[in-house]
């Protein structure tokens, strides 16, 4: 009953409940945007800095991670390689080589790391970041892509030979003359610098680590993968079972690289100070709207008290109108922040600066085009907001109108 | 306009609760905004300080040719000169050189490839932080041609501390490999993985015997006491040295600069979304104190009063809303900055470390906040102009009135 | 004593000198054996040819003064090996290529000591302890080398400025050959690393051999 009079007074005053509705709809639809922005920013950066280099999973030989030497391996990699892909948990699995080697172009030599990848996984990530040629062909064919600080250093490009010259596992001097088939602006500062890729098996060739890799680096089916992801821990049980625990390690992310769980941290820590301000603003617009709404009618709550209705009636009126405004402010905003949503998720932003040259923080580069990310529970957290503080907000004015004598309400100016 | 004034104030007094509300969210708005900004700035300071120092000053002199060779190839000669000739067409600056040499640094224990960066000890000083940054020993003395600096990372790798000896390779000019003996003074720890394991520092004239040319130095810097003459600056010396490639420090690493920019860019889009979102509750209040004056609006343009001079009012109405909430805001906002810049902020504990990397330079973790008065200026500005916009509906709306309608609106 | 150091120095030099050689390195991941050819002019000039075994067979190091190139057929490159990797192994071995282009004369970078005589305590050989000089690039603290009364060294020990025992270089096998005392036999052991080792055996050797001209440059390197 009481709610049929509250949906009739809303209505009542139609321009004023419109024009409230309105505000809140809209203040609410740019916190959904602001929301889609910042978590595909995250993304973005998380989806760099742990998918595409440290994995979330990773499995590799118990000294490796410290010193990074060479003999370090982990072997049977083939057999161990079918084992691990034949796992639901596994959404991808990376196998990884790497050495230290005297790169060498026509006339120039720099040291550079060789990163022996199997073309078919990798490619999916490496594929966007080519700028010059392609990315490696998927059988071994003594093809090299560079980085492109590297590929500078050594004035070579498309087509040009590149000899590397390395320590071999066996200490014999490992040589050999490869082809530059693409440049790669790469996802990291270090990668770009001395990064280069070459095919697994070449790799192995060359450093005589015949069917071993370094690590195996396994990405879980989460998408967004934060520090004690249960679905990471999952993998993680899985691929330790399959492997087991000799002579190799099985790690989280987390685990293998603190520094990146730490960066991701203060990332998401200044996130959330910029959503609360975002939310302190927003709740202080909606505060507004709802007091002056709420008070604007002392007047008329006045008459109503003096026609007998009891304050405590009065107030759940107040209270029920003003949720009820809530909720279609709720829907509005939906709606608009819809549209927003739609924008920054397909069209995205940039982030680059003036003359198209990539940015970098944490020794990580933003991609080019940055896509926003909708997330369920931020648009149910803006509307369980956004209806609590116009409730909340309806409260005092209410309580206020309730309490005082009808004819000083009547009079209220 | 002095009535226009008065009337719009007491309009606003009228219903003060209404006015002191809206103002307040206004005002608390732009609080929070001041107080972040500053924040935020105190962080862009640091870094463009931390950059500028680490390049060596404001203005750079180099040989031509010598942007983007990351290798140290392009090297110039009679350094001394040159920075005498700059220290008298800039009395008031500092002027440093830097020499820097790649190659190898060893010790009983091992050997690792560095780079050595040459410094004028007692100018550097003035211009970086690193001697603060000094861990174990000291700094160096100026005329110190054996002791070399190590970062923390590299003394460790070497298993050297102060007292020690390591040898210094390098083949400065691609032909001759050249050896030196230098002697651990200190060791040093700025935060950043890639300088602490990575760089080495001797003096100038440390660093000039491993090269062949008289003199050599990579460049030279001018560090202005103001940063704002960097234009003109940059123009003297070019003037003063026409051989040289003169570059002011925004071309030298515009890395830095571009990244502050787009950070101040994207904090100024969010706060305009705020502003907005602030803005929202001006309408409703405009409108509605509007609304309901609607009524005596009629009247009075019934009995003659213009409607362009009512909408004014209402126009005024929204300014002194917005300017006096605005005045609050930044008022506010300056003092809750004042701890922001006076005891700056600590996030080390937060982020589990001093510094780190953005834009290609370490950044501070403890940020000290700087008001940038650019933007308190324009920022209340805004809000003011967010206040008129918002009524300028409601005033179109009074001006357009049919005073038969409006006195029988309810 | 500059004598001594001297002699000991040129050892197993001559005015031209050319040799077959074999290494033996031992390390905690690898043991291997390698079989190579070298030429030498003075201290300044050496050639050195891998012949086996033949993933490495061709390879060749030049030095010339304080600049080593390595040619590699497999690829048909010469490179010159930059300041950065002076530190590396040469050839997997305990050497580095700074050990290679350092054969500095020890009298000129160090200031000598003779700590002990042949007869002195039952001793045989002179002992001497090099300090480097104050400026002299080099990152020993001392070495003590001792020289048998026939001039022929027989140890070297390395420490670092702490005192610290690095390496030890011995020499072994003391043959005649064309009328000098030559030992054909060198071992290298890193102190920290136990039971590692790098051992070159000298199969022939030939001072005052006759080399052609151009022996010693980049082109040479690639025959």
């Amino acid at each position: 009953m009481l709610t049929a009079m509250a949906w009739r007074n809303l209505w009542r005053h139609r321009r004023r409940t419109l024009i409230t509705a309105g505000a809140l709809a809209v203040s609410m639809a740019f916190v959904l945007a602001l929301f889609t922005y910042m978590d595909g920013t995250y993304r973005a950066m998380s989806t760099v800095m742990v998918d595409q280099t440290i994995g979330h999973v990773q499995v590799h030989h118990p000294g490796f991670q410290a010193t990074r030497s060479l003999r370090l391996t982990v072997a049977d990699a083939s057999a161990r390689r079918a084992a691990l892909d034949a796992l639901p948990e596994v959404r991808e699995l990376v196998p990884r080589l790497e050495g230290y080697a005297l790169l060498g172009g026509a006339d120039r030599t720099s040291g550079g790391l060789l990163l022996g990848v199997d073309p078919a996984v990798e490619r999916a990530q490496l594929e966007r970041r080519v700028v010059k040629g392609r990315f490696l062909a998927d059988a071994p064919a003594r093809e090299i892509v560079l980085g492109q600080g590297l590929a500078r250093s050594l004035a070579v490009g498309e087509g040009d030979e590149v000899v590397a010259v390395t320590q071999a596992a066996d200490g014999s001097l490992g040589n050999d003359l490869y082809r530059v088939v693409g440049v790669v602006a790469s996802g990291t500062v270090a990668q770009d610098r001395s990064g280069a890729w070459v095919h697994l098996a070449d790799l192995q060739e060359l450093l005589v680590l015949p069917d071993q890799v370094h690590s195996f680096v396994v990405l879980s089916p989460s998408l967004e993968p934060r520090v004690d992801d249960p679905v990471v821990n999952q993998t993680l049980a899985a691929v330790r079972g399959v492997v087991g625990s000799e002579g190799v390690d099985v790690v989280s992310w987390w685990e293998a690289s603190p520094q990146t769980a730490k960066l991701l941290g203060i990332s998401d820590g200044s996130a959330w100070i910029v959503l609360c301000v975002v939310f302190g603003v927003a709740g202080l617009g909606v505060l507004n709207t709802m007091l002056m709404s709420v008070f604007e009618r002392t007047r008329e709550l006045g008459v109503m008290k003096a026609l007998g209705t009891r304050p405590a009636v009065l107030v759940r009126l107040v209270l029920i109108e003003a949720l009820i405004l809530g909720l279609l402010s709720v829907a509005g905003g939906l709606a608009l922040g819809g549209l927003f949503d739609l924008y920054l998720t397909t069209k995205g932003f940039a982030l680059t600066t003036g003359d198209g040259d990539r940015l970098s923080t944490g020794g990580v580069f933003f991609d080019d085009v940055i896509r926003g990310v909708v997330k369920p529970e931020r648009i149910v957290a803006a509307a369980v907001f956004l209806l609590g503080v116009a409730v909340l907000s309806a409260v005092w004015p209410a309580v206020r109108a309730a309490r005082l004598d009808p004819v000083d309400a009547m009079q209220d100016r | 306009m002095a009535l226009l004034l008065r009337l719009a104030v007491r309009n606003l007094v009228r219903n003060f609760r209404r006015s002191a509300i809206t103002m307040a969210g206004i005002a608390l708005g732009l609080t929070l905004m001041a107080a972040m900004n500053t924040l935020q700035n105190g962080s862009h300071h640091d870094m463009l300080r931390t950059a500028v120092g680490l390049l060596g000053g404001h203005v750079v002199v180099q040989p031509p040719g010598a942007q983007g060779d990351h290798q140290g190839k392009h090297v110039l000669a009679d350094s001394t000169a040159v920075a005498d000739q700059l220290r008298a067409l800039f009395p008031g600056a500092v002027v440093t050189r830097r020499l820097l040499v790649e190659g190898l640094v060893s010790s009983p224990a091992g050997s690792t490839a560095a780079s050595v960066r040459g410094v004028d000890p007692t100018d550097e000083a003035q211009v970086v932080d690193l001697d603060d940054q000094i861990q174990t020993g000291e700094w160096l003395a100026p005329d110190d041609t054996q002791g070399i600096l190590l970062g923390e990372a590299m003394a460790r790798t070497l298993n050297v501390g102060v007292g020690d000896k390591v040898v210094f390779m390098a083949q400065p000019e691609g032909d001759e490999v050249q050896s030196r003996l230098f002697r651990v003074r200190g060791t040093f720890r700025t935060g950043t993985a890639e300088l602490d394991g990575f760089i080495a520092i001797t003096t100038v004239a440390g660093a000039q015997t491993l090269h062949p040319r008289p003199d050599a130095a990579t460049h030279v810097a001018v560090h202005l006491a103001d940063p704002g003459e960097t234009r003109q600056a940059t123009k003297a010396a070019r003037a003063a040295l026409p051989t040289l490639e003169v570059l002011p420090w925004q071309e030298a690493i515009p890395d830095v600069r571009e990244f502050v920019e787009m950070d101040k860019r994207y904090s100024d889009i969010m706060w305009l979304v705020l502003g907005a979102i602030v803005s929202m509750g001006v309408v409703n209040t405009v409108l509605m104190s509007v609304l309901e004056r609607i009524r005596e609006f009629g009247i009075m343009t019934a009995l003659g009063l213009r409607p362009g001079r009512l909408a004014a009012m209402v126009l005024t109405e929204g300014f002194v809303l917005g300017a006096v909430a605005a005045a609050a805001g930044v008022a506010l906002g300056l003092l809750a900055s004042w701890p922001i810049v006076h005891w700056g902020v600590d996030y080390s504990e937060l982020a589990g470390t001093d510094t780190m990397e953005a834009g290609g330079i370490p950044v501070s973790m403890k940020v000290k906040g700087v008001v940038d008065w650019g933007r308190m200026a324009v920022y209340p500005a805004v809000g003011i102009g967010f206040a008129v916009f918002a009524s300028l509906w409601p005033a179109w709306k009074v001006a357009t009135l049919e005073p038969v309608e409006a006195i029988h609106h309810r | 004593m500059e004598e001594l150091l001297d002699a000991a120095d040129d050892v197993q030099r001559g005015s031209r000198s050319h040799a077959t050689v074999s290494m033996h390195v031992k390390t905690a991941s690898y043991e291997r054996g390698m079989k190579m050819e070298s030429w030498a002019e003075g201290a300044d000039k050496t050639l050195i040819r891998i012949l086996e075994p033949a993933k490495d067979a061709g390879v060749a190091t030049l030095k010339v003064d304080d600049n080593i190139w390595n040619y590699l057929p497999k690829v048909d490159r010469t490179l010159k090996i930059p300041a950065g990797m002076m530190g590396g192994s040469w050839m997997g071995s305990h050497f580095t290529n700074d050990d290679l282009v350092k054969e500095s004369r020890m009298a000129e970078d160090y200031t000598g000591t003779i700590t002990g005589r042949p007869g002195q305590a039952g001793a045989t050989s002179w002992v001497i302890e090099l300090v480097p000089k104050p400026d002299a690039p080099v990152v020993w603290g001392k070495v003590e080398i001792h020289i048998g009364a026939d001039r022929v060294p027989s140890l070297a020990r390395y420490y670092d400025e702490k005192g610290v025992l690095v390496r030890t270089l011995t020499w072994e096998d003391v043959r005649v050959v064309a009328g000098r005392k030559v030992p054909m036999r060198m071992v290298l052991t890193p102190a920290d690393k136990p039971g590692e080792y790098t051992r070159i055996t000298y199969e022939s050797l030939d001072f005052d051999a006759q080399l052609p001209e151009g022996t010693f440059t980049l082109q040479a390197l690639k025959r």
